[in-house]
């Protein structure tokens, strides 16, 4: 049971900051729902934390802007807008898709993406997708009276498990990333259950092809659930640049980054589950424009993987 | 206890009060306002027994801070219609039969709303996508999306609203029909109390102190400075026990509270009532314990040797060996022309009902000790209890409150012990409700098995003779193990004609969580070993599985395991109908059928996918410069 007696909810930065220099013993909140499950029996227990910050009133954090290139969204937006919003859905398909697979509508409707990063779980879902999308985190503080504002790319920002590079008083404000208008997106999950499951593994991918249709201009795809850290592939990344539209490519391709894997358990289960969503996700994301021969999904990939290495 | 105040609306109500600060909406509604409708299944966002609207989105209330909901309109499924005036989704769950245990239901109804909602339209993906965050154990989930799809077809003018009201009058038989069922307007309007949901003026609340030891001597136990705790008005232990200090359904083996020694992890150890739940969690952990741990044992195999007692004052770790005998077995294997050796296990399984263990307890005017709890064995829970309690038999009065699934769990008997002392020691009523982590702990599950098997069997499929040794892990007391064993054996070699049969099932003491009963009663353990093995037998003599169990199956006439006869049997029409759903090609069980008919047929639903609610097919999302 988490126990407070006081539960702020500032409605501007400067009462903010104001606040954690006049209370001790506090912690940030935004949606509450890893809090909340976290004070029970089995996790923290019977917790007790004089006072809650909530920050998800704070003026300041009221961020949703869609430019050309980049969107800027505050880091107390929450899951399910990310799913409802017409024109992230239209042009920046990968974050609907993450969103579907994250928890369930419930949920979604209060839980954060700024939590989710700050959370920084190796099972987090939000990252990987955000990471895709070069997302920069937005940081900010007060010195004195001067708030300030910085930026650091989102793979620096996560440094470990339940770690971020989160200094003094700073909040992560928000989250600046590429609009990938024409961009095609694959997420890919797989838990114990549908809804409200932890990742043992997720993909995320967005990617784009020449204008011909034929050659790949563009793939970009991250992984998590199976390392302490999300991360992009970057060779897979890189080999596929520029490549033609074909099963051999793509088959070489997915196993150039399986040595990311880095987790406690289920080592092989992992190593089959991610190669055949790195495939599935490439081939989800361009697949629109183009004809794939054979029919990727009934096959055993590891036994073509095999071929490919002989 | 912190307070802080809240304006919202609920239910159409305006509402400015004082809460205490740490409250999550669901205790608000719950507590304060007897807003019982929304449940708490988990309290961890999993279940979806507390889904609330708030500002017309749907959340799960168990994850929302009271403070968070002050300024919003808060609607729940008490706003949703009445027993007498149900909204369309109520009455298409009234129809479909949707409402069984009935403790998801309220949270259900509400995800249905919602989905119907946000899309008045939606196919039956993407009510399943939107209901995803909602568990239900009692009905497999289609009379629920059968209920929306009803209810949608009905909104949106495609059926007639004379649709709900579609009941069958049965004539010659109720099997088949579909008859009202009456108690089900309470239940899909949230107004049915469950026992978490009664209350009490001056009412106590009840925590446990358990052990964290598997097997341990209690060295000591310090209870002064719990008592200390303001607002603690009694705690129980062992030596409050007025009457004999052993219960059980077979066996009488049970303390209320653990006496000297603890025998499992999540063993009660010490009850605490207070006038507040935080008062009485608080007085829990303020409470000392010194243990001598002792040798533990977790194997069942271990525990025959009887090395090691759990019940010294027994000599033995055996709780019941239940053997069978027909036939000779020695005979029967000689004439057989294959003989297959195979050892099978099941693991222990928790019952999940959605309704945690709770219960209330109170002593009438006349000094009647009453228990109210959703027990499934009541009037022996009541026998059981007037020994304990010390107490004439009329003097104990058991009430069972509606079962928010119990599937065998709430057939042994838990914690409605330290409920009576407490209100015996008080005199004032006294509830507990169990968190779902500690009911997972501590409560009883399906008994692990170890089958060792030995069928004998001619080349045309003929059963000659059939050896088993079931050994079940009992846990740290008997329960209704004796009862499991007993069932494991008479069922356990399956619906077949078998003349030479020798059945032997174990249950043994072990120092994990106790085993209790759990549907099938112990007939699934030894049935799967059953099962496998014919399949096994079947790919062997390159036989079809069907055949080779029509070869041998019970027909009117025959006489069972245990020489009763059979006035008729159904095994021959199950088969058939089990052929024919599985779309089953002919061949060995190791064979996959030459057309695979089972493959994107009909009756296969297909992968698991999400996004239903997407613009573009999951397949394919296409991007090009």
């Amino acid at each position: 049971m988490l126990r407070y007696d006081n539960y702020f909810i500032p409605k501007s930065l400067d009462e903010y900051f104001n606040l954690l220099t006049e209370v001790k013993d506090y912690r940030i909140v935004a949606g509450c729902t890893d809090v909340l499950p976290w004070a029970r029996e089995g996790r923290a227990g019977n917790v007790f934390i004089k006072n809650i910050i909530d920050i998800t009133n704070i003026k300041e954090l009221n961020i949703f802007e869609i430019h050309k290139d980049k969107i800027k969204i505050s880091a107390t937006t929450t899951f399910q807008k990310l799913f409802i919003d017409p024109q992230i859905r239209k042009d920046i398909k990968i974050l609907p898709q993450v969103s579907v697979w994250f928890a369930d509508d419930q949920i979604r409707e209060q839980a954060t993406i700024g939590g989710n990063i700050v959370n920084a779980s190796p099972a987090g879902d939000g990252s990987p997708a955000f990471l895709t999308l070069n997302a920069q985190a937005i940081i900010m503080g007060r010195k004195g009276k001067d708030i300030y504002e910085r930026k650091i790319s989102l793979d620096k920002f996560i440094l470990g498990r339940n770690k971020v590079d989160l200094q003094g008083n700073e909040i992560l404000a928000a989250l600046e990333m590429d609009n990938t208008k024409g961009y095609g997106a694959s997420f890919e999950k797989v838990g114990h259950r549908r809804s409200l499951v932890i990742s043992t593994v997720c993909v995320s991918c967005v990617a784009r092809t020449d204008s011909s249709g034929k050659l790949f201009d563009d793939v970009r795809i991250a992984v998590a659930g199976v390392r302490e850290i999300p991360c992009r592939l970057e060779k897979t990344e890189k080999f596929l640049q520029g490549k033609e539209i074909n099963e051999q490519n793509i088959l070489q391709a997915s196993v150039l980054d399986l040595d990311v894997i880095n987790a406690r358990s289920r080592l092989e289960y992992r190593k089959e589950v991610l190669q055949n969503f790195i495939i599935r996700a490439i081939i989800k994301s361009v697949s629109e424009k183009i004809i794939i021969k054979e029919n990727y999904f009934e096959k055993t990939k590891i036994q073509k993987l095999e071929e490919v290495h002989a | 206890m912190h307070k802080l105040t809240i304006n919202l609306e609920v239910n159409g109500r305006k509402i400015n009060k004082e809460v205490n600060s740490h409250y999550r909406l669901l205790d608000f509604l719950r507590e304060d306002l007897d807003l019982t409708g929304s449940k708490e299944g988990c309290g961890a966002g999993e279940c979806g027994t507390c889904s609330v609207f708030v500002d017309g989105k749907l959340v799960k209330s168990c994850l929302m801070p009271v403070a968070k909901a002050s300024g919003k309109k808060i609607e729940t499924v008490e706003h949703q219609g009445t027993p007498d005036n149900l909204s369309t989704l109520q009455k298409a769950f009234f129809l479909t039969g949707a409402s069984q245990c009935g403790f998801c239901i309220p949270g259900m109804v509400m995800a249905a709303t919602s989905t119907l909602r946000n899309n008045p339209k939606a196919d039956i993906e993407e009510i399943k996508e939107e209901m995803g965050g909602n568990i239900c154990r009692c009905t497999g989930y289609q009379k629920i999306f059968d209920a929306v799809e009803l209810a949608r077809d009905v909104i949106s003018g495609k059926l007639d609203p004379k649709a709900l009201e579609e009941y069958s009058k049965p004539e010659a038989s109720y099997l088949g029909a579909n008859v009202k069922r009456i108690d089900a307007p309470g239940k899909v309007t949230g107004r049915l109390k469950y026992a978490a949901d009664m209350k009490m003026p001056n009412m106590l609340h009840m925590q446990v102190f358990r052990s964290s030891r598997p097997h341990a001597k209690i060295k000591k136990l310090d209870l002064s400075k719990a008592k200390a705790v303001s607002g603690v008005e009694a705690i129980v232990t062992c030596d409050d026990v007025p009457g004999i200090d052993n219960f059980g359904v077979f066996i009488e083996d049970q303390p209320v509270l653990a006496k000297e020694r603890v025998r499992y992890v999540g063993e009660a150890i010490a009850a605490v009532a207070a006038d507040t739940l935080e008062a009485a969690k608080e007085a829990v952990s303020k409470i000392e314990i010194e243990y001598e741990d002792l040798p533990a044992l977790y194997d069942p195999e271990e525990a025959l040797k009887d090395e090691i007692l759990i019940h010294e004052h027994y000599k033995t770790n055996l709780v019941k060996h239940i053997p069978i005998r027909k036939g000779n077995v020695e005979e029967g294997f000689a004439k057989a022309d294959l003989i297959v050796e195979e050892k099978f296990a099941t693991q222990p399984v928790e019952h999940a009902y959605l309704e945690p263990m709770a219960g209330l307890s109170y002593v009438d005017s006349d000094g009647t000790l009453v228990i109210v709890s959703p027990s499934q064995n009541i009037t022996h829970h009541r026998h059981m209890m007037s020994k304990i309690m010390d107490l004439p038999i009329n003097k104990v009065r058991f009430i069972m409150s509606p079962v928010g699934g119990g599937f065998g769990g709430k057939e042994d008997m838990i914690y409605q012990g330290m409920l009576a002392l407490c209100a015996m020691k008080t005199r004032l009523p006294v509830r507990y409700v169990m968190t779902r982590e500690e009911d997972i702990t501590s409560t009883a599950k399906r008994h692990p098995s170890r089958t060792n098997y030995k069928i004998g069997i001619t080349k045309d499929g003929k059963i000659t003779a059939v050896q088993i040794k079931m050994l079940a892990d009992g846990g740290a007391y008997g329960c209704s193990t004796e009862g499991v064993m007993r069932k494991a054996a008479i069922l356990g070699a399956g619906p077949y004609k078998i003349d030479n049969l020798q059945m032997d099932t174990f249950g043994v003491y072990t120092n994990n969580t106790p085993s209790g009963a759990f549907r099938s009663f112990g007939a699934l353990q030894t049935e799967f070993a059953t099962e496998s093995i014919l399949d096994i037998c079947a790919e062997k003599l390159n036989m079809d599985p069907f055949e080779l169990r029509r070869k041998n199956m019970f027909v009117a006439g025959d006489l069972t395991h245990t020489k009763q006869e059979l006035n008729s049997a159904s095994i021959g029409t199950v088969l058939n109908e089990l052929e024919s759903l599985a779309s089953w090609e002919k061949g060995t069980p190791n064979s996959r059928g030459a057309s695979r008919k089972d493959l994107n047929g009909k009756d296969n639903r297909d992968s698991c996918f999400l996004g239903a609610r997407l613009n573009e097919k999951p397949e394919a999302s296409g991007g090009v410069k």
